[in-house]
């Protein structure tokens, strides 16, 4: 406390000291300042004000990205060609309780059974989706 | 007749008006210069011109460049008044004092290279010497005493003790924390004793 005290006495001598000794602002010099400054006042434009900047005007979308329905509807349309396209596939290549590859009902390339090769599996590939296809390759 | 009676109440007009403004507080003053109203900008340079004077005079040690500091940061004022933001700048004191320290900063940085003052012409190593002194050296020496501060120190000191702004008011002026600016003020003293000291000048018993 004695130290904060003592701190205290110094700012305030000091401070006393500092304004008594310091040489006032002379009135001539702050009347002389005051007109050259309304002078130069009278001479100087102010800026505009501020106006805050409209907000850039967008087409409303129901989602934020235009791209996104068509691309979302492609996405949906897919998937139920898959759904409709996978268990017909399914069920032709799985009858008899033995389930057939793809690959192993026709030839990728070509889309020609070897009918030679197996004949279960070329009957098999005629009941599938591509079996009119086949069967006009053939 | 008719003359007499219309500059009559044009006088009674225009003292209503001066008393108007007179009344008026800073923030009312300045939505009326944002309008760009003159006699506004008079009234309100008129409170502050002296103190904004004597703020750069103490920084900058030299009375010319005192005011044309103190010009440009009012013209500043004048400028941008359009674009007072009331809530959110401050008082106009704060504003301008932060605006024309910062301009006398610049002032000092830029002559950096040339020392402000020779304080060794009011030196005199005799304890009795202050006491000696006539008020114009006296003025000098503060002055000297002033100068040899880094600038942060001096304006800092001249806020504070000449101007007796508040710490927060000093901290919002130079956008410092309160603790910074307290750090300043506490070299600050430390290095006035110092240099008081060496020119035979000791706390306590001259002052």
């Amino acid at each position: 406390m004695r130290w904060i005290g003592r701190k205290l006495t110094l700012d305030r001598v000091l401070q006393g000291w500092l304004r008594q000794q310091a040489a006032p602002v002379p009135d001539d010099a702050v009347a002389g300042a005051h007109d050259r400054l309304m002078q130069a006042v009278l001479h100087t434009p102010q800026e505009p004000a501020l106006v805050p900047m409209p907000r850039p005007r967008r087409p409303r979308f129901l989602f934020p990205e235009p791209g996104l329905v068509p691309a979302a509807a492609l996405s949906v349309a897919m998937l139920v060609f898959g759904v409709w396209l996978g268990p017909m596939e399914e069920t032709a290549l799985s009858q008899g309780g033995q389930v057939y590859a793809a690959a192993q009902v026709a030839n990728e390339t070509t889309g020609v059974v070897d009918q030679k090769v197996d004949q279960k599996i070329a009957v098999l590939a005629m009941a599938s989706p591509w079996g009119d296809w086949i069967d006009e390759g053939d | 007749m008719i003359s007499r009676t219309v500059h009559k109440n044009l006088s009674a007009a225009w003292r209503e008006q001066e008393e108007v403004l007179t009344a008026a507080s800073d923030h009312t003053l300045m939505e009326a210069v944002a309008r760009g109203q003159t006699l506004a900008f008079e009234q309100l340079s008129f409170r502050h011109l002296r103190t904004m004077l004597g703020v750069a005079h103490r920084i900058l040690g030299n009375a010319a460049e005192a005011e044309e500091v103190v010009q440009e940061g009012f013209l500043r004022l004048w400028r941008q008044a359009p674009q007072w933001d009331p809530d959110g700048t401050g008082s106009v004191k704060t504003w301008l004092s932060r605006v024309i320290t910062n301009l006398c900063l610049d002032r000092c940085r830029r002559r950096r290279d040339v020392p402000l003052e020779e304080a060794g012409e009011v030196q005199d190593t005799a304890r009795d010497a202050f006491d000696d002194l006539g008020l114009q050296d006296r003025q000098k020496l503060v002055q000297s005493l002033l100068s040899g501060l880094p600038e942060r120190q001096r304006v800092a000191v001249v806020l504070a003790y000449f101007e007796e702004m508040s710490g927060k008011e000093i901290a919002e002026a130079m956008e410092l924390s309160a603790g910074a600016v307290e750090s300043l003020l506490v070299r600050a003293r430390r290095t006035l004793r110092d240099r008081a000291e060496t020119m035979g000048i000791v706390w306590g018993e001259n002052i």
